[in-house]
């Protein structure tokens, strides 16, 4: 019913241009100027009534039903039968090439799939239609058609869960938005397209997913949802027949229940300015690796992982695409550091990559000849006020990068706005997949230009990065990216935060690494940069000459860094003395342990002095009294070595020339009396290395500490 | 006179370009964001005709500030960053500093309340 209400409004506002232009004919044209907005009215309500139609279908659909969606025939009973043994075929065939590249596994199954009928086909894909829907090689239609099935089969596992729960269950609201996501899988999409009279009308399209995995992946909070992330990809138009391929690759936080935010932006890409959906084209959002959720996303390891993943499928799918099409890869966000490490693990049969909102491609990559892919073009975006780009907490920006072509994006802003309809970003990105390149537009801004601020908090962060460990830098950039993302969110000044910096290094104990007066200095330098730059454009803006501005400049960052001196002052005085504290600890801690090491070498080197000691003296009391007579230095040595650190050196020493006279004793007498004392020494100068390293490092530390000490302390005073 | 935060925000403002344009005359006066914090004001003047050396400036701004009823702490003043500190009851404090032709400041307003 609600589709025939919304075919009824389609035709009234198709029927307006009509009376429209008859109106002109009679010349009372201005007495229904009202009509294009009554035809635009009367558009978007058809719409959004099959919308709501469309959420009102509880999905309940067959296997055989879902096969014959994507045009594959109904199987008899007996037909159905012989699912499993096809099943087991192909999988004899995935054996038989274990050990081949996913392209060659791909190109078996496709030829496995060629071999057998229609019929033979649609059996396979109900016998295990999670297998086939995921198995690269398949045709994609058969892959969707299993793909459907398996989803219906989820909607039906995850509606009856979702039953049971109250509306008060923590997993409530996120298991119902799967729900919801499930359902609009099953249901048709509107996609606009040109009806015979010219007319750009909205249809109802099967939604086409070449991936579905509800079970794969992370689950970030099981109270939220018990469900994990899932896998799932989504193909606009056909695959097979494209010239122009794009494949999008998204970053942190995406997952099953929230797929549609961003398949949105696939259908955006794919349409040209009259948002009628390209023909020739074909675009895949693919969710294909288990992406981070916000506490893991300054980890790499899913973006290697997915690397891998990207790179397997990209090789796979290109068995399904025709030998001439153009390759484009977008990547968003953490997609970008997913597409950096798919690039190096393989991935090079792409003729078009773009990054943007990138928080860098990894260490490693510094510009786009670091890729060595000079048959690829590489593009970047940057948006203003993306914060993602600002803090580079993966490596680089590659929209700085010297050797990239760096797009435009007018109209788009923050984080999440590339694909957004009527955006430069968006226009550019179309231009590349299936318009003309001559077309995209450029941008050579500065983050100074971008964002206010955007400089000082890259600075602050590779301050604090190249201070801290290196295994370090990942897990504290968890807590450290709120607080940048507050100083350029507006959320929070400069001044505001030393003191949640602190606390983060203090949790990772890298107080040492940065004292606070260093972390002040920095803080106090970015402060005056910042009014350095302000002050300096206002200047010139109202006529300045250069060399005024920059003296007006110099005095809003003295005057700025004055300032912050004295609000922050209690703030660094709280710091000084948890560093005062942090710095005791830490001595008392090391003397503790490093003493005891001392003392248990000591104890061992007496003893086995004495035992050999026992061993020379049985040979002859003139050379044994000799022996215990330096032998009594040595012991007396090691023990004075226990009260006083600082003699370790001398005791060793004199111990050391104590051994050497008695050697000299013995050295005339010979035999196994030279042997028990050589060992003897062997030993003294063994643990007394020991007891020297030890003593030394302890000492240096006793050293180190006690200066950080006693500096803590005058500086907590004010001297 | 009106109360609340703006009003007082705004009396700041008068104050610190009044004591700024009693030092330099013909000054261009802007009144900019604070890279300190959002509730700080910050205040920029230059005059490229004047031809005082900076020691002149500051003494100027020190008899300015004196006048018009600012506590002034000129300890901290260095050869190479000229600055110093001022304050007034019930308007607010902050940092100067000065190299000639231009006069810079970054404060609070004082929004402290005030008993008995």
């Amino acid at each position: 019913m609600l589709e025939r209400l919304a075919r009824s409004f389609d035709d009234r506002a198709g029927a307006i241009p009509q009376l429209k232009s008859r109106a002109t004919a009679l010349n009372v044209g201005s007495d229904v100027s009202q009509l294009p907005m009554i035809a635009r009215w009367l558009e978007d309500e058809a719409r959004d009534l099959r919308r709501r139609a469309g959420i009102l279908r509880t999905p309940s659909e067959s296997p055989f039903a879902s096969l014959s969606k994507f045009g594959l025939p109904t199987p008899t009973a007996t037909e159905a039968d012989a699912g499993k043994k096809l099943d087991a075929g192909l999988r004899a065939i995935l054996a038989t090439h274990k050990n081949g590249t996913p392209q060659e596994q791909a190109a078996a199954v496709k030829e496995y799939f060629a071999s057998l009928s229609p019929t033979q086909q649609a059996v396979v894909a109900a016998a295990d239609p999670s297998f086939v829907g995921n198995l690269e090689g398949v045709p994609p239609k058969v892959r969707f058609a299993a793909n459907r099935i398996s989803i219906q089969k989820e909607f039906d596992e995850e509606n009856s869960y979702f039953q049971g729960l109250a509306t008060n269950d923590p997993a409530y609201k996120r298991t119902k938005a799967r729900i919801e996501t499930l359902r609009s899988f099953l249901n048709p999409r509107l996609k606009k397209t040109s009806d015979g009279n010219g007319r750009i009308v909205d249809v109802e399209a099967t939604r086409q997913f070449l991936i579905f995995d509800a079970h794969f992946g992370s689950t970030g909070d099981p109270k939220a949802s018990p469900f994990p992330d899932g896998r799932v990809a989504e193909v606009v138009g056909d695959l097979e027949k494209a010239e122009h391929v794009a494949f999008r690759v998204p970053g942190i936080l995406n997952r099953l229940d929230n797929f549609n935010d961003f398949s949105k932006g696939g259908y955006n890409l794919i349409q040209d300015a009259k948002r009628v959906e390209q023909p020739d084209t074909a675009v895949v959002s693919w969710l294909g690796y288990d992406t981070p959720e916000v506490g893991d996303s300054v980890d790499p390891t899913k973006a290697i992982l997915g690397g891998y993943q990207l790179n397997a499928f990209r090789q796979g799918i290109s068995v399904n695409l025709r030998q001439d099409a153009k390759t484009s890869l977008f990547a968003h966000s953490y997609g970008t550091l997913v597409t950096s490490k798919a690039l190096q693990s393989g991935l090079t049969n792409i003729d078009n990559v773009t990054f943007m909102g990138s928080p860098g491609l990894g260490p490693n990559i510094h510009s786009v000849a670091d890729f060595h892919m000079p048959n690829t073009n590489f593009f970047a975006m940057r948006a203003v006020g993306d914060p993602v780009s600002y803090t580079q907490g993966h490596g680089d920006d590659p929209a700085d990068f010297p050797d990239i072509k760096r797009l435009g994006t007018d109209g788009a802003t923050g984080h999440s706005d590339y694909y957004k309809v009527g955006t430069g970003s968006l226009a550019n990105m179309q231009q590349i997949l299936f318009g003309d390149t001559k077309k995209l537009t450029f941008t050579n801004t500065t983050l100074d230009q971008e964002k206010v601020g955007a400089a000082e908090v890259r600075e602050l962060v590779m301050f604090l990065h190249e201070r801290v460990d290196p295994e370090v830098v990942n897990k504290m950039g968890a807590d450290l990216d709120p607080i940048v993302q507050g100083i350029l969110n507006g959320r929070s000044s400069l001044k505001d935060v030393i003191l949640p910096i602190h606390s983060v290094l203090n949790k990772y104990n890298m107080l040492d690494r940065v004292k606070p007066d260093e972390l002040f200095g920095e803080v106090q330098k970015l402060a005056g940069n910042l009014a350095y730059k302000q002050t300096y454009k206002a200047a010139k803006d109202r006529g300045a000459p250069d060399f005024v501005a920059k003296i007006a400049a110099n005095t809003a960052a003295t005057s700025s860094r004055g300032l912050l001196t004295v609000v922050t002052w209690p703030v660094v005085k709280v710091l000084e003395f948890d560093r005062l504290r942090n710095n005791t600890r830490q001595l008392v801690d090391g003397l503790r342990s490093d003493g005891r090491k001392m003392l248990g070498d000591g104890q061992e080197m007496t003893s086995e002095v004495a035992q050999d000691g026992r061993r020379i003296v049985s040979d002859g009391t003139q050379m044994g009294g000799t022996l215990f007579k330096d032998g009594g230095n040595i012991a007396l040595g090691i023990g004075d070595t226990f009260v006083h650190p600082g003699h370790v050196i001398d005791n060793t020493a004199g111990a050391l020339k104590s051994m050497d006279h008695a050697k000299s004793q013995f050295l005339s007498k010979g035999g196994d009396a030279v042997a028990a004392f050589n060992r003897a020494t062997n030993t003294v100068v063994d643990k007394s290395g020991s007891i020297i390293h030890t003593g030394r490092d302890m000492g240096s530390k006793a050293l180190h500490k006690g200066t950080d000490v006693i500096d803590s302390a005058l500086n907590f005073v004010g001297f | 006179m009106g109360h609340g935060p703006n009003q007082a925000r705004v009396r700041f403002v008068d104050e610190i370009t009044a004591v700024v344009r009693a030092t330099l005359r013909d000054a261009t006066v802007m009144d900019l964001p604070s890279s300190i914090a959002k509730e700080a004001v910050a205040i920029t003047a230059f005059d490229e005709s004047e031809t005082r050396q900076t020691q002149e400036l500051i003494d100027a701004l020190i008899d300015a500030l004196s006048a018009g009823g600012w506590s002034v702490d000129a300890r901290g003043r260095r050869e190479t960053e000229p600055s110093l500190y001022a304050a007034k009851l019930d308007v607010g404090g902050g940092s100067f500093a000065v190299q000639s032709p231009a006069i810079s400041f970054n404060g609070l307003v004082d929004g402290a309340e005030r008993f008995g």
